[in-house]
């Protein structure tokens, strides 16, 4: 083994070097033997921003569970720290041990977001390993990559060897044993790949091949190998409260983006909103059971000494039995003056009573996404929110002692128009409005309010799947209308690039061929292209140009119900037929109840777990 | 009770900077289970002071932190049960008490002596030459960032003790300097101004912190000053 030597005076060079260090609070020191698997973790994006992932937490804490197996966790190197190891020739290497990434059996990616992907092949880079899974040959590591992006794996086919589908807790571990024992066989490389055809969950992109039709869409998917099933199916857990929960975080040297204890409360969510891809990909909704909570919430901040606990799910306020572990959990924090962070609440009563409750002392803003901002377009969309319940929400908040208050929007959303844009700016003035309406004595100064503006970016498994996504014109016209609609000198208007928007759709629904304009724009120079003061539109273009790919084809393009889509050999659980129900509802503005209300046939019920199970 | 600790920071440990290690101290001090005593008010802190900042790179045997408790520990008890799950290379050497309402750590800091490693790879004949040069002159005067912007100091007044030895591969400098909130002299700044170089940081160069000392009619180590029994 082969440890990578940074001398001082490199760290003395570079910004935050305890990114590059190691040996943080409760990171893991093993001894390393002869059979054990070495798997390296990736987060494709630097140390304050992986350091923050739950995901990578759990699976970190999962696979050190194991005797025969030492997962160490690598990150981007920032661009100061990257032009230094390629002066110096270093390459890239594991935290807890300083290993090259060349010499560890896997490489484990998480594909968070789309624009991450060229730090992917950066990292690939640096570690002195070949990009294409093709030119790697029998030596060096298996890459891996799984997370929410994996859904649609086309983009990155041709760069990894495996993709997982689904919650990793499920298949890791005979993985692994499968691992061990081809090691002791002393196969190919292509016939552990093989042997992995049957493992619940896991796509292997080289037994598969895409063609296409003389008008540019896909045409087949066809399996390679006798064993490469047509559908590959998603792995979910079954019971929460059974399933692993890391008793320690890694408690990172320098201030992470979240920096404090995640506990998870559930996968899934029940509202079935019609752009979000997290609501249909991790149904059906599993609860962990409030004791198990509280132990979890326990173990980790004795483990941990943070000063805050946040609770991650995707719509909290929805939680079961919310009104009775919010009791618990703040009694067990005011004792230990822990604070309380709740991130992705509703804008109704009961969520700003929790606020209030949760957060007596501090009062920071308050955050709420309506998603658009006149009724029709969240009824298209299946906000399933009312003004009235907003207006409602935000008086509360206000009498509460709350002044700030941010608003998250979307343009660009199907069936949107100019009065639909309009109405953002009418939403935000009421809501100023009843702020004024607040007696003098009872407000704390003027109010802040701030509307954020994301861009719609259609994503695979969603019922906007077949959606076409607004030009950067068309964006670019909304922003200044909706600026220009804003009059109140108490709202303040934020809006995201367009730019990276379309490529964050001709990305998520990419195929095979995709993977060429990823790998010309990082050649071109891009990386952490999710940086705002890092990316490069002109230099995507270009990669477009010379690589024949046209972003409206992918992100401008309405595709028909009948087309071959490329990831329509992922089975979510979600039926098709389902998510063409509800594209059609949103075209007439109709709303589906959630989960709890009544169950409206998604397909996840075969899963047998969860929601759609309970009584 | 107020605990005194002195601790080392050696190894890659040396590169997490002050604000960070405060804060894993606090963090470690709540895992630990040391009954650690609170501030009032609306935002609580934890009572922990440090006596003085050290610099991202330099490494140290001889840190000093207080903790004030608001039950009774034994120091040796507070000393072990950090060193369980204290990480590589910050070590609690020593633990004593001291009186509760004493003057603050940070206040007592009058002096530090550092060792300076240079590597002999990093540097020519010539500059140890003008190293040399340098420290015979009645100033030394160099260019500091101050609140305005650049100025000009002499730092020669705030060198209580210099000496140089040659070794085989290297060039090791024993260096005592005034330190702590009224004057302070920080090796790195000593270093610029003796060699002349204004980027003497690109090299190889290993500062450590061997003491911290306060003033009570002569120059006492903070490890030897008002023990309690």
């Amino acid at each position: 083994m082969t440890q990578v030597r940074l001398s001082d005076s490199i760290l003395n060079q570079v910004d935050k070097p305890a990114r590059y260090i190691g040996g943080e609070l409760n990171s893991y020191k093993k001894e390393i033997t002869e059979n054990m698997i070495r798997f390296a973790f990736c987060f494709p994006d630097i140390y304050e921003v992986g350091m923050s992932h739950l995901g990578m937490q759990i699976l970190y804490h999962f696979f050190n569970k194991r005797q025969d197996v030492y997962c160490e966790r690598v990150f981007a190197p920032w661009k100061d720290m990257e032009a230094l190891m390629r002066v110096n020739s270093i390459p890239l290497f594991s935290l807890e041990t300083h290993t090259p990434l060349k010499e560890f059996d896997f490489l484990g990616f998480t594909l968070q977001y789309e624009m991450s992907y060229t730090n992917i092949l950066n990292m690939l880079e640096l570690a002195g390993i070949p990009l294409y899974s093709h030119e790697r040959h029998e030596d060096g590591p298996l890459i891996i990559a799984g997370g929410p992006c994996a859904y649609n794996p086309e983009p990155l086919a041709p760069f990894i060897d495996i993709f997982y589908i689904g919650e990793g807790e499920v298949s890791y571990d005979l993985l692994f044993d499968k691992y061990q024992l081809w090691k002791a066989s002393g196969g190919s490389k292509k016939d552990f790949l093989a042997q992995l055809l049957e493992v619940e969950g896991l796509y292997i992109p080289a037994f598969y091949e895409e063609s296409y039709n003389t008008d540019g869409t896909l045409k087949a998917k066809t399996p390679l190998h006798p064993l490469a099933k047509e559908r590959i199916r998603k792995v979910i857990v079954k019971n929460m409260d059974d399933v692993f929960y890391p008793e320690k975080q890694v408690v990172p040297w320098i201030q992470a983006v979240h920096d404090r204890v995640t506990l998870e409360m559930f996968r899934g969510c029940i509202r079935g909103c019609r752009f979000c891809q997290a609501g249909m990909i991790y149904r059906p909704v599993r609860q962990k059971s409030k004791p198990i909570l509280m132990k979890h919430a326990k173990n980790l901040l004795q483990s941990t000494g943070y000063e805050e606990i946040s609770l991650a799910s995707l719509s909290t306020s929805d939680y079961q039995d919310l009104e009775s572990f919010s009791e618990e959990l703040m009694d067990l924090c005011s004792s230990e003056l822990v604070n309380i962070s709740l991130p992705s609440l509703r804008v109704d009563a009961f969520s700003v009573d929790l606020m209030k409750r949760v957060q007596e002392v501090r009062k920071s803003s308050l955050t709420f996404a309506p998603e658009a901002g006149s009724q029709r377009l969240r009824d298209v969309i299946n906000k399933n929110i009312t003004e009235e319940e907003i207006l409602n929400g935000c008086k509360l908040a206000f009498e509460g002692g709350w002044n700030r208050v941010k608003l998250y929007f979307m343009l660009g959303l199907p069936g949107e128009n100019t009065s639909d844009v309009k109405a953002i700016a009418e939403l935000a003035e009421k809501i100023v409005g009843i702020y004024y309406q607040i007696e003098k004595e009872k407000r704390q100064g003027a109010i802040q309010l701030v509307v954020s503006t994301s861009c719609f970016v259609p994503k695979p498994f969603t019922p906007f799947q077949w959606a076409s996504q607004d030009s950067v014109e068309s964006f670019m016209e909304k922003h200044n209308l909706l600026k220009n609609t804003i009059t109140r000198r108490q709202i303040k208007y934020n809006h995201h690039d367009a730019q990276t928007s379309i490529l964050e759709a001709v990305i998520a629904r990419g195929d095979r061929r995709v993977a060429k304009l990823i790998e010309r724009a990082f050649r071109n120079g891009c990386t952490f292209d999710s940086w705002g003061e890092h990316f490069n539109y002109v230099k995507w273009q270009q990669a477009a140009n010379e690589t024949g790919i046209d972003f409206s084809f992918y992100a401008n393009r309405e595709r028909s119900y009948d087309e071959l889509l490329p990831w329509d050999h992922i089975d979510i659980g979600v039926s098709k037929k389902f998510l063409i129900n509800e594209n059609e509802k949103s075209k007439e503005s109709i709303t589906t109840p959630h989960c709890k209300e009544k169950c409206s046939g998604c397909g996840i019920s075969k899963f047998e777990e969860g929601v759609c199970n309970e009584n | 009770m107020k605990i005194r600790l002195k601790f080392t920071k050696q190894g890659a440990v040396k590169f997490v900077g002050h604000l960070d290690t405060m804060r894993l101290f606090q963090r470690a001090i709540k895992v630990a289970k040391i009954p650690v005593a609170y501030s009032q008010g609306f935002n609580p802190h934890s009572l922990v002071y440090f006596a003085m900042p050290l610099s991202v790179g330099v490494s140290s045997m001889a840190e000093y932190m207080d903790i004030v408790t608001h039950t009774d520990i034994s120091p040796e008890e507070v000393k072990r049960l950090l060193n369980d799950i204290l990480v590589e290379g910050i070590v609690i050497k020593d633990a004593f008490l001291v009186e509760e309402h004493s003057d603050s750590l940070m206040s007592l800091v009058h002096a530090a002596a550092y060792e300076i490693d240079l590597p002999k790879q990093d540097f020519s004949h010539e500059d140890i030459s003008i190293l040399k040069e340098s420290l015979k002159q009645e100033e030394i005067i160099t260019r500091k960032k101050g609140k305005k912007g650049m100025k000009s100091v002499d730092i020669k007044p705030m060198i209580l003790d210099f000496s140089v030895e040659e070794l085989p591969n290297s060039l090791k400098m024993f260096l005592n300097v005034l330190a702590g909130s009224k004057e302070n002299l920080s090796p790195q700044l000593f270093l610029k101004a003796v060699l002349k170089d204004e980027e003497v940081e690109k090299k190889d160069i290993a500062i450590m912190r061997k003491e911290l000392y306060t003033y009570d009619s002569d120059y006492i180590a903070l490890d030897c000053y008002r023990r309690k029994k």
